[in-house]
C-alpha cells in the first residue's frame, strides 16, 4: 500500500468524484452516471478539456493475484513472481514487466469491492453503474460519457465497441442488451472488430451519392412518421441507425487498420486485443470519446487459471504499456482516461481445476490520465 | 437460475443423466448411443468432501439408481437393454438415465407449467410475464404472478393443451390493443399496448418477397438471417450495421433490381399512368393503407424529380418504404 503525492486539494476532488463516476456500483450509490456529471463544476472542467476515454474491458475477470496485487509466498500465490517498480516500495506481477515501468503513470486500485458474482450481473453494474431499476434500463457508461461529452453532431462515431466478435460469442446477450438505455439508441456504440473494419460502409455503384442521399431522407420521413404516430421506441431506435449511416461512410478510412503504420501494429502486438487496442488509440486521435475494447470473455479461468494467465497478462501488459506511453507522447494523456477492468475479481484459494473462482469482494483495477494522478495504489 | 440457486449436485446430477451417452456409427449411420453401465463418479466440495453424483434435477426428487459397489466392476450385456429394438436405431438401456431425465421433466415438474405458459405468451405478446422468458428465477420475477399462475393450473390441468391457451391469449383483450402506445404509458411489463416486434430474419426477407414479386420464395432467407439473427429478442436492438447493410449491402439492391419480371411491383407500377394511382397501389402493396397527403406530395415530388430515369427512382421509393419501421415491424 502506498500513496504518492496526491497533488492539489483541487485534484483530490476531481479524483474522487470522477471515481465515484466510475465505480458508483461499488458504492451502491442511486445515481446514475450521467448524476455524476450533472455536478456542474465538474461537468464543465471536463468539457472544456475535451475529456476522453478508453475502457479495456477485460472480460470475464482477471485475477487481481497475477496482475495488480500478487501475493507471492502464500499458498495459493501461484507460480508467478512479483517485481518492483518505478514506484519505490510497490510490487505488482512479474508478468507485467512493462507497466512496472510506467507505474509512476498509472493508478491503481487494489480496493475495489463490489456485489454481484456472476458474470451478467456484474458487468451491468460494473459499465451501468448500478443494479438494474425495471423498467428503465441504465445506460452503459460509454453512453452517458458520449452523449455527456461527446460531439453528437460529428461524424466519428463517438461511442465505439471493438472486439474480435461484435455481435456474438460468449457474453452475447450482453452484448445483444440495450447499451444506450433510456438516452435512447443514439448513444449505442458502433460495432466493429474482427476483420478490423465494418461492413458496408461503401456505396454501391448503382446508385449516385445524391440519390443515396434524397432516398435516406425518403426513409426517415416515411419511418419518422411511424415512429411518432405510434410513439414507437423500437422505431426511434432504428431510425437512429439509418441516421448514423452517411456520417459513418464518410469516416471509413478510419476504420482500416491496414492505413496505420506497420511498425504500430507490430508493437502492439497482432492478436485480435493489441490491434484493437491500437485501433481504439487512432479512434481517439481522430474525434471518438468513448472506445471499449473488450476480447470476447477469455479472463474467466476457471480452471488451469496460472496457465491462460500465463497467456493473457503479458498481452496486456504489452498493450496497456504502449498505449498510456503513446497518449502521453502524443499529449493526449492529460486528456484521455484509460481504464482496465473486468467486472470482479478471483478468490485467492485455487480450486479442484487450479481455477480461481468469481470474487467481487477485493479486487483490483488500473487507470491512466484524463486528470487522474499517476503514481497512486489504492488499497 | 442464479449460482446461489443451483448447487454442485446439481450440476453433477444434470452431467450424470447424460454422461452415459457415445457417438456411435454402427451399420453405417452415425447415432447417440447410451450405455447401461458406469458414469459414477463423486465430486468434491470446498471442504474437500465428496459425494457420489447422484442423478438429481432442480426441484424434484433424486432418481433412485442402484449403484456399484466401491470398485466393484460393471459388466456390460444385452440383457441390460431392452430387447425389440431394431438395427436401425441405437439400443436403448432397460434403466434409461435420458429417459428418466425426461420423466423428471415433462411429469409434472413444478416449472414445467410456468415455463411453458410463459414462452407462448412471450411469442405472442412480445414478452414473458417473467421476462426475459427464458430466465425464470429469483432475479426475474412475473409482472403478473397471479395470471401466470392460473395460466399455468389451466395448462396443468388441460394436459398442455396448446390450442387451448393460444386461443385464451389471443382472445384476451391485452392481446387485441392497439400497438398505439397512448401518452402516459411507459411501462411495457404493463402490456397496455400491443408491443411492436422486430420481423425475424427470415420473416423480414420473405415479406421483402412477397412485397416486391408476390411470392415468399426467397434465395436472400440466408442472408437476412445472418444479419437479423435475434427471433425472441429481450429488446429491440437496432445497430447501425443493420442499416449499414440494407442500406449498402449488395443482397437487398440485387433483389430489387432483379424483381424485374412484368409480374412483379415495380415493373407494374411503371406503367401506371397516373401518379395518384401509382403512389396509393405502392402503400396499398407494403403498407395496406393510404397514404396521407403529405406522405402523397412527399413520394411525388421525389418521383418527379427523377422522370428521366424512373427505374430507377422506383426502386428506390421502393427501397425506403420497406426500410422503414412500418414495414420492419410487426405492429
Amino acid at each position: 500500500m502506498s500513496k504518492r503525492g496526491c497533488g492539489s486539494p483541487e485534484h483530490l476532488i476531481h479524483r474522487r468524484l470522477f471515481l465515484e463516476g466510475t465505480m458508483a456500483g461499488a458504492s451502491a450509490s442511486a445515481a446514475s452516471f450521467s448524476g455524476q456529471f450533472s455536478i456542474p463544476a465538474f461537468a464543465k472542467t471536463t468539457q472544456r478539456a475535451a475529456k476522453k476515454c478508453i475502457l479495456l474491458w477485460l472480460c470475464g475477470a482477471p485475477s487481481q493475484f497475477e496482475t495488480w496485487d500478487p501475493k507471492p509466498g502464500v499458498e495459493t500465490g501461484g507460480p508467478f513472481g512479483s517485481i518492483p517498480t518505478s514506484l519505490p516500495g510497490v510490487h505488482i506481477s512479474s508478468l507485467m514487466p512493462q507497466c512496472a515501468g510506467i507505474m509512476d503513470k498509472l493508478a491503481v486500485i487494489r480496493s475495489m469491492s463490489t456485489k454481484p458474482s456472476e458474470h451478467f450481473q456484474g458487468i451491468d453494474a460494473l459499465t451501468r453503474g448500478d443494479t438494474p431499476r425495471p423498467p428503465f434500463t441504465r445506460p452503459i457508461l460509454g453512453s452517458v460519457i458520449s452523449q455527456q461529452l461527446g460531439q453528437i453532431d460529428s461524424p466519428v462515431p463517438q461511442f465505439v465497441l471493438l472486439d474480435p466478435c461484435p455481435e456474438g460469442n460468449e457474453f452475447k446477450s450482453f452484448k445483444a442488451g440495450n447499451w444506450a438505455g433510456w438516452l435512447g439508441a443514439e448513444y449505442g456504440p458502433v460495432r466493429a472488430g474482427g476483420d478490423y473494419s465494418i461492413p458496408n460502409l461503401d456505396r454501391l455503384d448503382s446508385i449516385s451519392d445524391l440519390d443515396h442521399e434524397d432516398r435516406e431522407t425518403l426513409r426517415q420521413f416515411l419511418s419518422r412518421k411511424f415512429e411518432n404516430d405510434q410513439r414507437s421506441d423500437a422505431a426511434g431506435a432504428l431510425n437512429a441507425s439509418f441516421q448514423r449511416v452517411r456520417g459513418l461512410m464518410s469516416c471509413a478510412p478510419l476504420f482500416d487498420l491496414n492505413q496505420l503504420p506497420e511498425e504500430d501494429r507490430n508493437r502492439y502486438g497482432r492478436g485480435a486485443f493489441s490491434q484493437h487496442v491500437l485501433q481504439a488509440r487512432h479512434l481517439i486521435e481522430n474525434g471518438s470519446t468513448f472506445v471499449m475494447v473488450a476480447n470476447g470473455m477469455p479472463w474467466d479461468n476457471h480452471v488451469y487459471q496460472h496457465e491462460m494467465h500465463q497467456m493473457l497478462v503479458p498481452e496486456l501488459d504489452n498493450v496497456l504499456f504502449q498505449l498510456v506511453t503513446d497518449l502521453d507522447q502524443r499529449g493526449l494523456l492529460e486528456d484521455t482516461l484509460v481504464i482496465a477492468m473486468g467486472e470482479f475479481g478471483r478468490t485467492p484459494w485455487l480450486n479442484e481445476a487450479r481455477g480461481r473462482d468469481h470474487y467481487p469482494n477485493a479486487w483490483s483495477l488500473a487507470m491512466a490520465g484524463g486528470g487522474v494522478d499517476g503514481g497512486v495504489v489504492n488499497g | 437460475m442464479m449460482a446461489d440457486e443451483i448447487k454442485q449436485a446439481h450440476y453433477w446430477g444434470l452431467v450424470a443423466f447424460f454422461n452415459r451417452g457415445k457417438n456411435s456409427d454402427s451399420n453405417g449411420t452415425l447415432k447417440v448411443e447410451e450405455s447401461a453401465i458406469g458414469g459414477f463418479s463423486e465430486f468434491a466440495d470446498l471442504s474437500g468432501e465428496s459425494t457420489p453424483n447422484y442423478l438429481t434435477f432442480l426441484e424434484t426428487e433424486t432418481v433412485s439408481e442402484v449403484r456399484p459397489d466401491g470398485k466393484e466392476e460393471q459388466e456390460d450385456s444385452d440383457d441390460l437393454y431392452q430387447a425389440n429394438g431394431s438395427p436401425l436405431f441405437a439400443r436403448v438401456p432397460k434403466f434409461s438415465r435420458r429417459e428418466q431425465f425426461v420423466k423428471q421433466v415433462v411429469r409434472d415438474h413444478p416449472r414445467l407449467a410456468l415455463a411453458f405458459v410463459n414462452r407462448i405468451w412471450a411469442i405472442l405478446m412480445g414478452r414473458g410475464i417473467v421476462h426475459p422468458f427464458d430466465e425464470m428465477d429469483s432475479m426475474h420475477r412475473p409482472s403478473h404472478p397471479e395470471l401466470l399462475e392460473w395460466l399455468a393450473e389451466d395448462t396443468r390441468q388441460n394436459h398442455y393443451d396448446l390450442k387451448r391457451l393460444v386461443r385464451g391469449i389471443v382472445r384476451s383483450q391485452a392481446y387485441q390493443q392497439t400497438s398505439v402506445r397512448r401518452a402516459g404509458l411507459e411501462d411495457p411489463a404493463s402490456f397496455a399496448w400491443y408491443l411492436e416486434r422486430p420481423l425475424t430474419g427470415e420473416q423480414l426477407a420473405r415479406s421483402v418477397m412477397v412485397a416486391l414479386r408476390g411470392s415468399a420464395d426467397s434465395d436472400v432467407v440466408g442472408a437476412f438471417r445472418q444479419q437479423f439473427p435475434e427471433v425472441l429478442p429481450e429488446t429491440y436492438v437496432s445497430t447501425i450495421k443493420d442499416a449499414l447493410f440494407l442500406s449498402n449491402g449488395s443482397i437487398l439492391q440485387k433483389a430489387i433490381e432483379e424483381s424485374n419480371h412484368p409480374d412483379h411491383l415495380i415493373p407494374k407500377h411503371l406503367e401506371m399512368e397516373s401518379r395518384d394511382e401509382q403512389i396509393r397501389s405502392l402503400f396499398s402493396r407494403l403498407f395496406c393503407r393510404e397514404p396521407d397527403a403529405t406522405e402523397m406530395e412527399v413520394v411525388a415530388t421525389y418521383l418527379d424529380a427523377r422522370k428521366e430515369r424512373s427505374v430507377e427512382a422506383l426502386q428506390q421509393v421502393v427501397w425506403s418504404m420497406i426500410t422503414s419501421a412500418e414495414f420492419r415491424f410487426n405492429h
